[in-house]
Order: C-alpha cells, then sequence, then structure tokens
C-alpha cells in the first residue's frame, strides 16, 4: 500500500516502449545503429568529446536584438503561437502595444472567450471525471482502493486535460497562469489520496483563485483536501503538530527561503517600520503548526473539517502576533494569514517567481519592485492577482528584456503542437494518448509530476541539459512526422500555403510561423539547405511527391528544435 | 481501510545512509591519474540515520530506545539489529550490506553534515549539492568545479560525467559536459521521417554550432551525447557478476549507471537521486515498514552496483559516497514518523574504502543533541568529500571546489596518497608552495 504513493504514472498505463506502436519512428537505431567496428562508428559520426575545454558555469543570457512584442506575447504569455490566436492579435489595434492591452484585457477576463475547438476535443475525449465534484470524487475514486487505475483516474485524466488545454484553448494567458500556480501550490499528482481529489484541486482551487486575491488563495489552498493530504496537514493534532505543512507555507508559498533565519529565537528577528519581523524562524515554524493543527478532512464527505478537538487551543506567537488562546475556530490560522498577506518580503517573493515566469530567469530589479508595489496596494482587492500580472505585462522590462528564458519540455513541445495544426484529441484507451502520455514523462516535465512541494524549477540551468533537450526534441520531431492508420495527429504540410513551393520559401514560412521574428542568416541558411538538399533554394519543389512531403516535415521538425524555438 | 491510519504518508523525498564497522582492506594504494570513478548517491528528503545505523548498547541505547517506543530497531526477535560493532548495529533491511561491511568495503562516517541549522529540505540540498554551506549564489555545483579544476583529467573525455535519471542534480549545476538520461536504450531524436534522418542530424549540428548561446552549447552537447550513446550502447544490458536490479526506478539508476560507467567513456562521476526519504508519519520499523522498504532498495541497488561493476574489473577504480540532505530528529512524533534533524550518518563503499565506523559519534544525551532535539554534526561533510577528492580522485582544489572550506585534515575513510590541499598560489621550483 505504500509503495502505491510513490508509483509513477507510467504505472497506471504501462508503457511501449518507442518503436512497439510506430514502427519506423524509433530510437536512432534502426538507421545509425548497423555499422561494424567501432572505430568505423566514430569516424563515421566524427564523435567528439562532451569534454572539450569547456567548462562554462554561469549561464548567459542570448545575444541578439529583442524580438517584436507579439513574438514575446505568444513564447511567454502563450505556449505558442497558433496562427488563428495570432491573427485575433493582429486584429486587436494599430500598434503592437494597442494590441497587447486589448488582448490581455480579454485574456484577464478567460471566461468571455468562447473556447469551441478546446471543448469540442475535450467531449471528443470522453473524460469521466473532470465535472465530479469533491463528494463524488472522494465517494467514487479516493475509496475504490483496490483499483488503482480507476483510484487514480481523475488526475490521470486532468493531466490529459492540460494537454488539450494548453493544445487548443484560446485562454492562452489563464494556462500559463494556472501552471504557474499549480507550481507555485505544487501537490504532486500521483500521491495516493491526493490523485483522486486532484480535478477539484486544479478546478476549484487553483483555476477559481488565480486572477484573485492572494490572502483568499492561500486559505482556499490550505483547506484543499489534495493539499491537506499532500503535505500532511489533515492528522496534525494538539498532541502531535505536524510541521509539514506549516514550514512550506512560510517557505514556499509565502516568505520564501530567502526571509528564512534559521534557528534563531523569534524575538531576534530584524523588524520592518511597522514592527513585524521581516522573515520566519524554526520556531515560528512550530508555532504556526500549532495554529494549523485541526484543519483537517471529513473521512465520509473528503471535504475540509475543523476537528476542533484536534486543534491545540493554547496560546501562541507567530511572527510576533500573539494568538491568544480558545480563539474561535480557523481564527489562529486566519489571523497569520491576515499578516502574511501584507508582509512586503512576501510580497517579493511572490512577485519575483511570476516575473520569473513571465519575463526573465533573472527578472529587472525595477519590474519585481513594481509588481510588488502593485501587490501590497491591492491586498484587499478581489482582482488583486489579476493587476499584478496586468502590471507585469504592460511593463516597459516585459518589452525590453530578452534572452534570460527558455522553453522547458511541456512548453517546447506543447509550442510546437500549437504551430503543426494539430487534430487530436486524447481518449484514454487510444494508442496515441498512451504514446504521448509517456514520452512526455520522460522529459522530467509533465505536469503535475514533481513529487517536492517546491514546483518545477524556473530557470535555464536546470532544463538545458542533455536528457530534457533530447526528449522533448525526440517528441517534438515524431509528431512533425508521425502518421497513425492514415492519419495525422499534427499535419505541417496541410498547415503550409499551397502557393509557397521553393525551399527558401517555405524555410521562411515556418520560421515566421513558429518564431514570429526573424533568425540570424547563419540559422536561416542552414535551414533552406536542408530543405533544398543541394539544388537550387528558389527553384519549385514538387509538394505532391511523398518525399518531398517528408522533407518538409522534417524540415519543420528542424525548426521546432532549433536553438531559435527553445528560447522564449 | 481507514485512511487516518497511520498507513500512508505524504510526499517524501529524501535520504538515508548506512554504515558499518569492520576491519579495513589492505590499501589497494593511491590511483590519483584521474582513472578513479566517483559515484555520488544523493538520498532526498532527509534519511533517518538513527534507524538505519542504531545505537545497539550503552547509555545511548536507553536514550533510543526511550525516544523511539514504536520506532527503534529492536536488538532481538524478527527485525533484529544487524550486527557491526559493539556499539552500533545495522538496519536489517540492509542486509546486503552487511557482506560488504564485513568484507572492508563499506565506512560508515558518524554524524556528518553542515554547521548550519537549516531543516529546509531545499536549502540543504542547495547547500550540499552547491557545496557552499549558508551560500546560493556560486551557480555550479560542486561536482561540476572538480571536474573543471581536477589537473589530472584529459583535457578530452567522450563523457565526463553521468547523472542517471532524468534530471541532473545540483551538484552538476552549470555542467554542460554531463550526460544525463534515464535510458540509454531510449536516447534519441531520430523520430522524424525515416528518408531524411541522417539528413536532419546533421542540419541539427550545423545549427547548434551556429553560435555560443547557452542553448546551442546544450544542444550540440546533446547532439554529442546521442552520437556517442549511439556508438556504443548495443541492446540490453546484461549486468556482470550475476548481478540482479530491482524492477524499479532504485534499480534502473543502479543499472543504467553501471552500463553507463561499463561502457569506458570515461566518466569520472556519476549521480544516483533515490526520493522517499522524508518519512513525518508512518515510517514503520519492521521489516514491513516504509523505511525498511526503501533501505533495502538502496542496499540492494547498491549491492547489485558493486557486484556488477567488480566482475567487470572495475571494482578498483570505483567509490560510492552515499549522502543525504540531513538526518531526522532523534525522538519520533505523533504519527510514528521523524521530522527534520541535523546530522546524518554517511557511507562510502568500495574496494579503496577503510572499512568501519569512522569520525566522532556526538551521543544522545539531551545535554549532547544540537539545539536538545537532533544529533549534533561532529564531521563536515566536506571532510569526507575533500579526502575522497584528494585520496581518490587526485584533486587537491579544495579551494575551487569548496570555496571557504577551511581546515581539512583526513579522517582516514578511503586508501590513497595523502596530499596537502593546493590552493593554486605560485610554485617555486622543485614544485612545493612558496612559505
Amino acid at each position: 500500500m505504500n509503495t502505491r504513493l510513490y508509483d509513477r504514472p507510467w504505472r497506471a498505463t504501462p508503457p511501449e516502449r518507442l518503436g512497439e506502436l510506430i514502427g519506423d519512428h524509433t530510437s536512432s537505431k534502426t538507421l545509425r545503429g548497423f555499422f561494424g567496428s567501432v572505430a568505423a562508428l566514430e569516424e563515421r559520426f566524427n564523435l567528439t568529446p562532451l569534454r572539450d575545454g569547456k567548462t562554462a558555469v554561469n549561464l548567459p543570457a542570448a545575444n541578439g536584438e529583442t524580438p517584436p512584442l507579439e513574438s514575446l506575447v505568444f513564447s511567454r504569455l502563450a505556449f505558442g503561437p497558433r496562427p488563428a490566436d495570432v491573427d485575433t492579435f493582429r486584429g486587436m489595434g494599430a500598434t503592437p502595444r494597442e494590441r497587447l492591452e486589448n488582448w490581455l484585457e480579454v485574456q484577464l477576463d478567460p471566461e468571455t472567450i468562447a473556447d469551441d475547438e478546446f471543448d469540442t476535443r475535450l467531449s471528443q475525449s470522453n473524460y469521466l471525471t473532470l465535472e465530479k465534484n469533491l463528494f463524488d470524487l472522494w465517494n467514487d475514486h479516493a475509496r475504490e482502493e483496490e483499483d488503482f487505475d480507476y483510484h487514480m483516474l481523475p488526475i490521470y485524466e486532468t493531466q490529459h486535460a492540460v494537454i488539450l488545454r494548453a493544445t487548443y484553448s484560446r485562454r492562452q494567458l489563464a494556462e500559463v497562469l494556472a501552471d504557474f500556480w499549480h507550481n507555485h501550490f505544487n501537490v504532486f499528482g500521483w500521491h495516493f489520496f491526493s490523485g483522486p481529489l486532484f480535478v477539484h484541486y486544479d478546478r476549484d482551487v487553483i483555476r477559481t483563485n488565480m486572477l484573485g486575491n492572494f490572502r483568499q488563495f492561500i486559505e482556499d489552498m490550505t483547506a484543499a483536501p489534495a493539499m491537506l493530504f499532500y503535505l500532511d496537514n489533515f492528522f496534525s493534532s494538539a498532541d502531535g503538530p505536524n510541521e509539514n505543512f506549516a514550514r512550506e507555507v512560510l517557505e514556499l508559498h509565502t516568505f520564501g527561503e530567502e526571509n528564512y533565519y534559521g534557528a534563531i529565537p523569534a524575538s531576534e528577528v530584524p523588524r520592518g517600520t511597522d514592527d513585524v519581523p521581516l522573515g520566519y524562524t524554526d520556531e515560528d515554524v512550530r508555532e504556526f503548526a500549532r495554529c494549523l493543527t485541526g484543519w483537517s478532512i471529513d473521512e465520509n464527505t473528503g471535504s475540509f473539517l475543523y476537528r476542533d478537538y484536534w486543534h491545540d487551543d493554547g496560546p501562541k506567537s507567530v511572527l510576533g502576533l500573539d494568538i491568544p488562546a480558545g480563539q474561535q475556530a480557523l481564527k489562529d490560522v486566519q489571523d497569520v494569514f491576515d499578516l502574511l498577506a501584507t508582509r512586503p518580503g512576501v510580497a517579493r517573493f511572490v512577485c519575483t517567481k511570476l516575473c520569473r515566469r513571465l519575463v526573465a530567469d533573472n527578472p529587472p530589479e525595477s519590474l519585481v519592485d513594481a509588481a510588488s508595489e502593485v501587490f501590497l496596494a491591492n491586498t484587499d482587492q478581489s482582482d488583486q492577482l489579476e493587476r499584478v500580472v496586468r502590471a507585469i505585462v504592460l511593463s516597459d522590462e516585459f518589452a525590453e528584456t530578452w534572452g534570460d528564458k527558455v522553453r522547458r519540455p511541456f512548453e517546447l513541445v506543447i509550442g510546437a503542437v500549437r504551430s503543426m495544426n494539430p487534430t487530436f484529441s486524447l481518449p484514454l484507451a487510444a494508442d496515441f494518448s498512451r504514446y504521448v502520455f509517456w514520452l512526455l514523462y520522460t522529459t522530467g516535465h509533465f505536469p503535475y509530476t514533481w513529487p517536492p512541494p517546491t514546483g518545477f524549477p524556473d530557470r535555464k540551468e536546470i532544463w538545458l541539459t542533455t536528457n530534457a533537450l533530447v526528449t522533448s526534441w525526440r517528441l517534438t520531431n515524431l509528431l512533425a512526422g508521425l502518421e497513425l492508420d492514415g492519419w495525422r495527429p499534427c499535419d505541417p504540410v496541410a498547415a503550409t500555403p499551397v502557393g509557397l513551393r521553393s525551399a527558401a520559401e517555405l524555410a521562411d514560412y515556418w520560421i515566421d510561423r513558429t518564431l514570429l521574428r526573424s533568425i540570424d542568416e547563419p540559422s536561416r541558411q542552414a535551414i533552406i539547405d536542408f530543405m533544398a538538399q543541394g539544388k537550387n533554394p528558389d527553384a519549385q519543389l514538387n509538394l505532391g511527391s511523398r518525399v518531398i512531403k517528408d522533407r518538409l516535415r522534417s524540415m519543420v521538425g528542424l525548426v521546432l528544435m532549433s536553438p531559435e524555438f527553445h528560447w522564449r | 481501510m481507514n485512511i487516518f491510519s497511520p498507513t500512508r504518508r505524504g510526499f517524501i523525498q529524501g535520504g538515508l545512509a548506512t554504515a558499518a564497522l569492520g576491519f579495513a582492506r589492505p590499501s589497494f594504494g593511491a590511483i590519483q591519474d584521474g582513472s578513479d570513478i566517483l559515484v555520488l548517491v544523493f538520498l532526498r528528503g532527509g534519511m533517518d540515520g538513527l534507524d538505519l545505523i542504531p545505537p545497539v548498547s550503552g547509555p545511548d541505547r536507553a536514550v533510543y530506545e526511550a525516544a523511539r517506543p514504536t520506532l527503534k530497531v529492536p536488538l532481538s526477535g524478527s527485525g533484529a539489529a544487524l550486527t557491526l560493532d559493539g556499539a552500533f548495529g545495522l538496519h536489517p533491511a540492509a542486509a546486503s550490506l552487511l557482506p560488504l561491511f564485513d568484507q572492508g568495503r563499506m565506512a560508515v562516517v558518524h554524524a556528518t553534515g553542515m554547521h548550519n541549522p537549516t531543516r529546509s529540505h531545499f536549502e540543504a540540498q542547495d547547500f550540499l549539492e552547491l557545496g557552499t554551506p549558508g551560500e546560493k549564489t556560486i551557480g555550479s555545483g560542486w561536482l561540476h568545479r572538480h571536474l573543471a579544476s581536477a589537473a589530472n583529467l584529459p583535457s578530452q573525455i567522450l563523457i565526463p560525467a553521468l547523472a542517471s535519471g532524468n534530471l541532473q542534480p545540483l551538484a552538476l549545476l552549470g555542467s554542460s559536459e554531463t550526460l544525463t538520461l534515464a535510458n540509454p536504450n531510449d536516447f534519441g531524436f531520430a523520430t522524424g521521417p525515416q528518408q531524411w534522418q541522417n539528413e536532419q542530424h546533421d542540419a541539427m549540428r550545423n545549427l547548434y554550432t551556429s553560435d555560443s548561446s547557452p542553448v546551442h552549447v546544450a544542444g550540440t552537447q546533446t547532439i554529442t551525447a546521442v552520437d556517442i550513446v549511439d556508438t556504443y550502447v548495443t541492446g540490453e544490458y546484461q549486468p556482470g557478476g550475476g548481478a540482479i536490479y530491482g524492477d524499479d526506478d532504485v534499480g534502473s539508476h543502479f543499472k543504467v549507471a553501471a552500463q553507463m560507467i561499463s561502457l569506458d567513456l570515461g566518466i569520472r562521476v556519476a549521480t544516483v537521486d533515490i526520493g522517499g526519504w522524508d518519512t513525518h508519519e508512518s515510517q514503520g520499523s519492521g521489516p514491513g515498514g516504509f523505511f525498511a522498504g526503501q533501505v533495502k532498495a538502496l542496499s540492494d541497488g547498491l549491492a547489485a552496483f558493486l557486484t556488477d561493476l567488480e566482475a567487470r574489473g572495475l571494482g578498483d577504480r570505483l567509490t560510492v559516497a552515499v549522502m543525504t540532505e540531513f538526518g531526522r530528529r532523534v525522538e519520533e512524533n505523533a504519527d510514528q514518523g521523524t521530522d527534520h534533524g541535523h546530522a546524518v550518518p554517511m557511507l562510502l563503499l568500495g574496494n579503496n574504502v577503510v572499512g568501519g565506523l569512522h569520525g566522532p559519534w556526538p551521543g544522545l544525551d539531551p545535554g549532547q543533541l544540537f539545539e536538545g532535539v537532533d544529533l549534533e554534526v561532529t564531521t563536515d561533510f566536506r571532510q569526507v568529500l575533500s579526502e575522497v577528492l584528494i585520496k581518490r580522485l587526485g584533486n587537491r582544489r579544495l579551494d575551487k571546489v569548496f570555496p571557504g572550506y577551511e581546515g581539512y585534515s583526513p579522517l582516514g575513510v578511503v586508501a590513497g596518497l595523502d596530499l596537502p590541499p593546493y590552493d593554486g598560489s605560485p610554485l617555486r621550483a622543485g614544485g612545493r608552495k612558496m612559505p
């Protein structure tokens, strides 16, 4: 039973190894694997060592000028440029700035955006759990412990749905923000008891609050059964307060470890102008854990339950705040949250992470300052987080910062798919769905699969590694050329306008379509050269031939695996 | 079943270390030509060292039993501690390590850690893996800085560093010469239309060599790694010496590490990450408990790994270090688990290890505990790793690998030539450091 908690997604659907489903589209072995001696192989492939004197330590930003605003919008505020969405954007104003402002206002009100295509793909996929309320999730799934697949169906379907949303939804900014907040308040989706309740966490906690008020958000998150299970608070009682959740609220959700003062007495933490400590200590963690005792779950319904007989009713002191004994239900925690929500250190920590997600790994200080100011000035507003996002997106820094952020694997793959005329839905039983699911998992960046509460790392150093790149490329390249029984889940050939015939035209079209910017001439030339294969790049190609079509698919794969497509 | 019963746990990411004592094997002497291989096993979540290497006699045994009414490893009956020496035992689920200990191929270093009070997983892991306790700004991992500063490594190595798994650990942060892979048989991107795979591969190389941005550098290294793996990895791996790897993540990570090391591609450091050690609740004491399952997977994986590489003639080049971010509180909590603690044993395994128990044991008396509740740190983790760096890997540049670390002296946990650290200051004729 215990071991199940650590079961990984692939246990739910036994993975087919690359190649078993898709024949020739296997790993490189099929084509490159049969050459005789190792020496001959080394010569054939001109092997170079990984160690060749390069010892880069800190990764610098990319060179090159800042791309047009729409390129930034579709790589940072969306999962990638879908042509229809780009057209919509371009129709929203006379200048790039005007378009951004208008587009942003619509995106910040996602419910008003018609989402027909996503709705269609979702309904074609026939999921069973995404409409269920908490009680049904609890009763139908959490309590079903023998049939593991059915027990975990809610997280499994949520993961499929997030692929469809990121790919097809026109509410792209909402999707980017949902991903951010899922990571900020991370719950490992395959936790044995969080998994069955994950539909509720995604829909009623994260998506409900992500443009709302931070103070409300942290309370809803704290009372969310998926979180109560994940970080152990559901059984924390006066007899045995569990520090796990209390620590992570302070360290990961609010103050951040940069405001952690360790084991010093809480009274010795420096104080701000309002005489409140600037950070927290181990003592604060223990005291806050006492406040949280009794925040639990009703075994009969799966919903939040405050067990006052488990609550530590004594006086407490958290962050310099004296909490008297015998307060009414929930109030100990609410008092701490009231305080946390107005701390400058909290605003700064949260806003730094948001700016890191939406702008750059090392966001400009001036931008973090401005976002924090908006955060603090609107702590009592129901649209506080929406205002913060607006301030970040409309800042000069957003438009002027470039080259300090890369697409992580999920973002790279979905971005690629969005540009290639996708026509797939993802019914659970379909071979294609199982295949995509497994390959996304191997990238190390499938949403909701990060076990620790930190959420996926958001810095390029972590993702510019051999496994992350090779697995991202593998899936992207596969989708560019994949045909299954006459059906193509993505079809770059069909997506190419009919009039384009020469290698140069085709390369330029796909570079613009996927990047919305121009690229360095040597890179452009490498792509044209691939498409031309030694012939005149301006000559007409026979796009009726299977060979040329496959070459075009390979060229699109190449563009989507290119260094340029990684930057965002 | 009642979900409120103590049979589950929440997120766990953690670590553990084991130890043993006994007689040292005869030393194989120093190699120091840079051909030794260090395998760093990181147990994420904070491994409960007190249950892995429990005290079995004396006043500390009494403290331990009183502090852990449900979690203690018993001295007799089923699930009894295995014997290391008169003072310490080994968790019974680590039985596969006992032969290694008895042969003098396993060392346990008591009470290792940092003199930094953090009880945050993530902060502690950052400090340990970056190699700079209290500082997180250095931007590179200590293993990467070892590779960058070692003077005895060939200037060219096909694959200097391996991370077995999906993600490259922070100890190798910043390294573009690391091969990170979960499955060498699936490592490639030639998944497009078959007819154009070779041409596309060549075009990828052209694209990625056209500039020197971080993406270009990482991409070029990735393409190279694909070529190397494609060339050398042929078919499913057959472990040597009859070694059997478990059919789980732990077994898979050790197996992939052994497979890649055995290809003789120049790997000098390799990492294996094992999660699941954050045992806040329902830790279990008996052989069927959760912690026991973790220990068994780890121990069996380590034993298979050493058996496999020994059979391939690589045993004398191999040192395995097992560490975790911190130990756990002496006293168990109300949920039959343990909360974050401080010091924890480190394990070293290999033919050049000086078997047995090492380092001062701080004691469990309340007056001896860190902040009155946790095992005190008596050995800086950098002291142990520095000894491996100098004696086994031949790298004396502690100033580069562990900047800010001073006062190194060897504990005697591995065999090898004991040279002083060297900070790169000018030499005079004869190679001696200027006074």
